[in-house]
């Protein structure tokens, strides 16, 4: 079943996102950054307002905005999907220390050899609503093999 | 770092992308998506016929480098990244870019970027895949 090209403009509720010192760490860890600065234990290293790596905001703009969007029921997204692309567009570096209002919206769907292409948006500002950086995600829905 | 120039490299890094790095991901990122840790689930449509890794992991191996090249990750003004070719569980991939163009009035360098799998094949294509930094 196709997903609902009628949410195409629609707008998830915000959620406040806290970006924490030990959470860029564990970040910086996996993506394999050598920089002292995100690993150090050492108590006089002061991370409080080190711009994180920029593809942490997949941290930030990923997973919570992406339950908002599979979890509505008028879109009717289902589980057979990868990513397909991704753009981070920086208005101001994301900092340890920061926090940001998130918010998820469907800028476009459309059709590409039998799949579906979501693109979901996630504008993360300031909590006075300052932008700082806007995540635009390539969703590939697989349809179910045919009969 | 100031005055990047047309055609300076990037350090290249190869990184061993396990099953243990995919668990690891998902779990800093909060990316679940059976695809990437769940064999029977990813059979059933992905492309490699099996697990493959996050796209936002080989982006995110790129943002390291960048992070470590850069100095300071705030220079980095955007970055965009089309995920090709899937990368499956036990890959070796190489990652690296060079600087493919200036603008003096902006003061920024746009870099082009990729991650390779050993055989040659683009996971990200360095032709679509930039990022922008200031010089």
């Amino acid at each position: 079943m196709p997903l609902n090209a009628d949410r195409v403009g629609h707008s998830y509720p915000p959620y406040r996102f806290e970006v924490g010192r030990e959470h860029v760490r564990a970040y910086a860890a996996v993506t394999g950054v050598a920089d002292d600065r995100y690993h150090d234990d050492a108590p006089d290293v002061d991370a409080e307002g080190l711009a994180v790596p920029p593809a942490y905001v997949a941290c930030i703009a990923g997973a919570r905005a992406w339950t908002r969007v599979m979890d509505d029921p008028e879109l009717a997204a289902h589980d057979r999907v990868m990513h397909g692309g991704q753009e981070l567009d920086f208005s101001a570096p994301v900092r340890v220390g920061d926090t940001l209002v998130c918010t998820p919206r469907i800028v476009d769907l459309r059709s590409l050899r039998g799949m579906e292409l979501l693109t979901v948006e996630v504008a993360c500002t300031r909590t006075d609503g300052t932008p700082v950086v806007t995540s635009s995600s390539r969703l590939v829905f697989v349809p179910e093999a045919g009969p | 770092m100031s005055g990047l120039q047309p055609g300076d490299p990037l350090p290249q890094r190869s990184v061993t992308i396990d099953q243990a790095t995919l668990i690891r991901y998902a779990g800093v990122s909060g990316d679940f998506n059976p695809l990437h840790w769940d064999q029977p689930f990813a059979a059933t449509f992905s492309p490699t016929g099996g697990v493959i890794a996050h796209g936002m992991l080989s982006m995110g191996l790129l943002s390291a480098l960048l992070t470590d090249w850069l100095g300071d990750a705030g220079r980095v003004r955007s970055m965009s990244c089309q995920f090709r070719a899937a990368c499956p569980v036990g890959a070796e991939v190489t990652l690296g870019g060079e600087v493919a163009s200036v603008d003096d009035d902006e003061g920024t360098a746009t870099l082009a970027i990729w991650v390779r799998l050993d055989d040659g094949s683009k996971v990200i294509d360095q032709r679509t895949s930039r990022a922008v930094v200031t010089r």
